[in-house]
This record gives structure tokens, sequence and C-alpha cells, in this order.
């Protein structure tokens, strides 16, 4: 049916298999007609590149695996922190969340070295305990380090107080007494950035003995591997470069 | 183990120079790649290949940690024998490495039940599933290194440079890892290392190992030895298997980065060597069929344990044949795949080096920053880290099919549930001709109140009743035993404590018959 139409059809086609994050083309008999056209048809492979980065897409990954599409800055494909949640979220939720994601990408990938490795094998799955433990202390430790350093209303007021209070607020300010309680606070953001993972194909959910695991898949670890853990640091680089930005709240 | 110790040097003294370099721990080389280049000339202190064999032996060392792990392990694990069962593992995951059902989790479970029962058998414990998934789970992990976060094995060793200065490196090599299969779930795969490792703890050749392995298979079956010559042949497809590997990492690493493979020389140089030995191979191949075959005309039918072996070299080489067809085939395409790969990857993204540590080089410094930064970076870069979204549109048609569709009926807030007989108590009676049901029912009707099975069957046995209709007869009474249902039972029947069924014809414990159910 494919090869009746034309090459443009078909990489839309292909463009839509990409978008279902659940497709497979080891089920789905067109989608692997189709990566198997865009291996063997460099005309073909073209018109795809073409099309995705007129869409604001960028191929990360072709295999029999599927396909592994990126969104470009500014993208409509792009899923901003703001429409991360259903319902309207606050800046403080949205910085969170953006933490989330990087605590989740960090602990699945905890040296650099990781970011090297074979996509094809299977990372170990990551539980929100050892998520939220990673960030809690990273932010405990910095939190140590700034001690008698605390930020005046000012401060606060032109958002000029660094992210890691952010966090250590939302363990304060949800119970004091109990600082269980309070990282169940914490520990439900990650696990409500971890489940929509699961809803975008990137997690899978595992048992490990007695307790819930996340376990990343292939396409998780390709987008994480081949361009998101790369662009975020380069991001994070230029931003320290930039003299007006780059202060530690001193 | 075995220490080569060279008397001209003390002991004490490689011991002394070993240590410095130990301590800056963080400096440690580690060569997954690297080969550390050992000159020729330093063989009186440190042979060349003697670091080849150290790493070589280093890859064993998480096997003995799993021994190790045997004396400490929970107690009703101790009976098992981790290595062993290790060993058994990577044989069927090699075994099913390239074939269209790799194996996974269920297939190696499939595979070691029975040996993890022969062990309990041996330590005169009762097989339980529960305790040999556990088993297995502690197995897959340790050889996963699922310890270290399936991190790769890191063995530390020291070896001596040119300049006979103790250096300290370190190896890192992966022995069993979950892979992503194309159907969806995980597979489990050898490394490169634990082939090796299995394939006899060497480096062979691999293209002799196997020519040498076929040439066995061919003059065992000449021999008449039927038996090594499938033990032989499964060695063979082994090797082929390990050789198709090589080759299709070599394009499948092609087609994931060009760089990553020596397409100048190293590639060019092994595809025609593969070529050339498939040919080799392939007439090898052919040889052994015939053989095999003519072997089978002339063997008589009585034969049929040394048939069968025969019937099954057989089957490995055509099997083998059929795998070196498909290498045949992607080694004819390599250079396209090659070609391909090249403008692909030509403008594919690449990751731009250094790669980051996340969390200290890119969560860190955010949480550093103030917010309004922070909250900058994560506004573009979340984006990457949970992929593309779909944008919805409005659909007027739909929203207008949605709006005309009936009401959906509310459920009922209680639904009756008729209970259901899970048992069809005539479905087994069935089988036997209505006579016979027939027969079986009137003696048991005319069996005293209180009547023992065993009882009943020396009766209806006396009576000339045949083994059917006694059949018929156990089973109406086993229909009765502890039912609740006593309107479809025609008896009742409990075991009478620890009395065994005395009868030529059924094994068990006699029960005692009571009318009750009759009543009904």
């Amino acid at each position: 049916m494919t090869t009746t139409r034309d090459p443009a059809w078909n990489a839309g086609r292909l463009v839509q298999w990409a978008l279902r994050p659940l497709a497979r083309p080891a089920q789905e008999a067109e989608y692997r007609e189709l990566v198997e056209r865009y291996f063997d048809d460099g005309t073909f492979r073209t018109t795809v590149r073409e099309l995705t980065d007129g869409l604001g897409l960028q191929v990360l990954d072709v295999s029999e695996h599927g396909v592994v599409l990126a969104p470009q800055d500014d993208s409509v494909f792009g899923l901003k922190p703001a429409d991360f949640r259903s319902g309207s979220s606050k800046v403080d939720d949205r910085l969170l969340d953006g933490l989330a994601q990087i605590a989740i990408a960090a602990t699945v990938f905890p040296r650099a070295r990781d970011l090297d490795e074979d996509p094809d094998i299977v990372r170990a799955p990551v539980t929100v305990d050892e998520v939220e433990a990673q960030l809690r202390q990273l932010c405990e430790r910095l939190s140590e380090e700034a001690r008698g350093r605390d930020p005046n209303s000012e401060d606060e007021r032109r958002g000029l107080i660094e992210a890691w209070r952010v966090y250590m607020q939302r363990l304060d300010t949800i119970e004091t007494r109990d600082s269980r309680k309070a990282m169940r606070a914490t520990r439900r953001i990650i696990e409500y950035s971890l489940d929509r993972l699961r809803e975008f194909g990137c997690f899978t959910q595992v048992r490990r003995g007695a307790e819930i695991a996340w376990q990343p898949t292939r396409r998780y670890q390709v987008m994480v591997q081949q361009l998101a853990g790369t662009a975020i640091f380069q991001l994070v680089r230029e931003t320290l470069n930039t003299p007006s930005a780059a202060s530690s709240g001193d | 183990m075995n220490k080569r110790t060279d008397p001209s040097e003390p002991q004490s003294g490689f011991a002394f120079a070993a240590e410095e370099p130990a301590e800056a721990a963080a400096t440690a080389q580690t060569d997954h790649a690297l080969e550390p280049t050992m000159a020729a000339s330093m063989s009186d202190g440190w042979p060349a290949d003697l670091t080849r064999r150290l790493r070589v032996l280093l890859h064993t060392l998480p096997l003995d940690g799993l021994r190790r792990g045997d004396a400490i392990r929970d107690a009703d694990l101790r009976q098992y024998d981790s290595v062993a069962l290790a060993l058994r593992i990577l044989d069927v995951v090699i075994d099913r490495l390239g074939l269209e059902a790799e194996a996974d989790r269920e297939v190696v479970a499939r595979v070691l039940r029975p040996v993890l029962s022969a062990m309990d058998a041996a330590a005169s414990v009762d097989p339980s599933q529960e305790r040999h998934e556990r088993m297995l789970d502690k197995l897959l992990g340790s050889l996963r290194n699922d310890g270290d976060a399936r991190r790769p094995f890191r063995e530390e060793y020291t070896c001596l440079n040119g300049e006979g200065e103790a250096q300290r490196h370190a190896l890192e090599f992966r022995l069993l890892l979950d892979a992503f299969h194309p159907s969806g779930g995980t597979v489990l795969r050898p490394s490169a290392e634990a082939c090796n490792l299995y394939l006899r703890l060497l480096d062979l050749d691999v293209e002799d190992a196997q020519a040498a392995l076929e040439a066995v298979v061919e003059s065992q079956l000449a021999r008449g030895r039927f038996d090594e010559a499938v033990h032989s042949a499964r060695q063979a497809r082994i090797q082929s298997v390990r050789f198709r590997d090589k080759v299709l990492q070599i394009l499948r690493d092609t087609r994931r980065d060009v760089d990553r493979v020596d397409w100048r020389v190293e590639v060019p140089r092994v595809l025609n060597e593969s070529l050339t030995h498939l040919e080799r191979r392939v007439a090898v191949e052919r040889g052994i069929l015939g053989a095999a075959d003519e072997r089978l005309e002339i063997m008589p039918d009585e034969d049929a344990g040394s048939r069968r072996a025969v019937a099954q070299v057989r089957d490995l080489t055509r099997e083998c044949l059929l795998r070196h067809a498909e290498l045949h085939e992607h080694l004819i395409g390599a250079r396209n795949v090659f070609l391909d790969a090249q403008a692909r990857q030509a403008f594919a993204p690449r990751p731009s080096r250094p790669l980051p540590d996340l969390a200290a080089d890119v969560l860190e410094p955010i949480l550093r920053m103030p917010i309004v930064c922070a909250g900058q970076i994560l506004e573009r870069g979340f984006t990457l880290f949970v992929g593309p979204r779909l944008p919805v549109l409005a659909s007027l048609e739909g929203l207008v099919t949605w709006m005309l569709q009936p009401r959906r009926p509310q459920p009922r807030q209680e639904i009756e549930v008729a209970p259901v007989d899970a048992t069809d108590l005539d479905a087994e009676l069935r089988r036997y001709p209505p006579e016979v049901r027939a027969a079986a029912t009137e003696l048991l009707d005319t069996a005293k109140a209180d009547a023992k099975l065993s009882g009943l069957l020396a009766m209806a046995r006396a009576s000339g009743a045949s083994n059917a209709v006694l059949e018929v007869i156990t089973l109406l009474v086993l229909m009765g035993f502890a039912t609740e249902d006593r309107e479809t039972a025609r008896v009742a029947a409990e075991s009478i404590d620890g009395v065994p069924l005395e009868d030529p014809l059924f094994y068990g414990d006699d029960l005692l018959i009571t009318a009750a159910g009759r009543a009904g």
C-alpha cells in the first residue's frame, strides 16, 4: 500500500507512527515497512528529514525499535513545564517539575560515561525514593553551605533566591513536625513526573521486590543520551558564562 | 590460583611497587577499550602476554564472588551451586543469541527449573517454584551486577610497564545484560566477554575453532560416534552464532555511529575474511549434511538412538547453513549499510563532548542559580526530557458526534451473580458408555451405608464388574469426597485417617462412603 502513494504521504505516515510512543515496527507492518524504506531509500530519508524539520522536530534515532523524535526549540510539539500538569500551576511548581526531570535523568544516568553507553542496554530501574534522595541530599548540602546567609524579602520578591531553597521550602512548609510527611510532598512531585513519563512511553512500572520501580524505556534512554543530557548541560554552561546570571546567592 | 613468581625478583618489592600508584585510585586508568601496550623488551620482569592472561582471569572474578555468596545466602538457598547455575544461564543465553526468539527470563527459568530441582533432590529438599524464582533472580542480578546499578564489573589489577614500574589499571566488563528487543520486551544477552569466557575462557580465533569443530563432527560421524557428533555440532553452531554476531555488531554500530567503526582498513578486512570463511564453511557444512543423510539412509531402523543422534547432527548443521546464508546476505549488503549510515548521520545531532555528569554538572548548578535563571533553563530544557507531545486540534465533527451519541445506560448498582457450579461433574463420566455407568450406579446404590471404598470395590469385582465399572464407581465416590454439593453427588465420602486403599487397580487413601447424598 505504502509504495503506491507519494513519498511525502509516506513520510507523513512515518512521522505519525513516530509520534505514537507505544507503537512498534515489530507489531505494525506499515511502520516496519516505512522504517526499512527510511534505511534503504535516500530520497525518502531526505523527505522525512525535511518534513520533521518543518514541523519543528528532530529525528534522534531510527532503528528496528522505531523512530525517536525530539522537539526543537519553540516547536508546537514541545511540552512546556506549564502544560505538564492539568490545571494551572504556580511558578514554583513548574520549577520543581523541571528539577524532578533532571533528577530522574541523573538517577538513571549517574555517571557521565553512562550517557555514552549503548542505548540498547537496559538501564537499572529507579525508585521514587532514589530520585528524591538524590535531589534532597544535594539541596541539604547547599543549604548547609549557605548557613547564615538568608535572603531578604526583596531577593525573594525579585526571584533571586536560589532554586534549592524552593525545594527545601516545599519540604518545610508542608509539615514541619514530621519530616516523613514533608518528604511525601516532594515524593509526590517525582512520582507524578515519572507517571507522566510513563504516559509518554519513557518509563514502565516494574516491581522490585516489594516496592514499585520505574524502568526507563529505550526511547527515554535515546532521548537523554543523544540529546537532552548534553543540551541541558550546554544551557547551564551558557547561563553560567553570562555574568549577570551566574550568581550563587551572594 | 597459581601465581607466577620470579625468583630473581623478591615478592615484597613487587608488592611495594604496586601500592604507591594504587593509592591514587582516582587516576587509575580504565581500559575497557585500551590495551596496555607491553613492550617486548621487558619480558624478563613481566612477560607481555601475562597482562592479557591476567585480564582473562579477572573476568572470572564475578563468578568467584557468586561462589563465595553460596555460603552466606539464605539458609534455604544454600543447596544450590550458583557457579554451575550461572554457567547454565550463560549457556542458554549464548545458545539463543541471534535467534528469532532470544532468551528472556522466562526461557532461562524454564531451562533452570529442572537443574534447581535436581539440586533440591540431592539435598533432600522439596522443590518449590517460589524458591526457584528467588534463586533465579539472585543469579541474574549477580550476573548483571544489579548490586551496583548494573554498571560494568570493575576489577583493578597491577602490571609492570616498560620501565618496570608497577601500574594500577582497572578493567571494566559486563557478563550478562538486559537489552531492549524490537518486539517490546527485554531479552538477556551475553556480553562479548561472557561469550569468550564461556566459550573456553580463551580468545580463540573464531574461524579456526569452527573449522576444527566441523572436522571433528565429520570424523565422529564417519566413526559412528554419534553422541559426540551431536555435541560437536552444537559447539559448531555456537561458534557460528558468535561469528554472525561479530559481523552484525559491526553493522549495528555503523548504523548507530559511523565514526565508531573503522571502515577504512579494519572492517573491509573483516568483511573480506568473513566472505572467504563463509564460502569455505558452506562447503564443509554441505559435506556434513550429505554425510549425515547418507548415514541415515543406510542405518537400520532398529538403531533408533543413533538415528536420532545423526538426525540431530543434520538439523544442527542445517541451522548453521541457514545462518551462514543469512550472514552472506548481510555481508553483501554491508557496504550499503556503511554508505547509507554515512549519508544519514552526516547531519545527525551529535552529543557535544565532554559528556556531563548530570548530577554534578547540571542539577547542582541549576539548584545554585537564582530561580529566575533556573526557571529559564528548565523551561527550555524540560521538553527534551519528556519528548514531543501531541498538540490537540478541535474537531467539530468529533464534537457533534460526541454530543449526539445516545446516553450511556447507567450500570445497575447491584448485579446479581448467579452461583455457577465450577465443576461439571458429568464431564469425566461421559467418557464411559451408558451401560457401564448404569452398572456402576447400581453397584454403588446396593452398597451398605458406611461401607469402605476398598470393600465396595472388592464386592463389585467379585460380582464380575469390569475395570471400567470399577473406575466409574471410584469416580462417583471421589465426587462425593468433601463435597458441599449434596444434591449432585450420589454419595458422601470422607477419608479414614491414614488407612490406605487396598485394591490392585487404585492407589490412595481408603474412603468411608455414607449414604448422605443418596437421600437427595
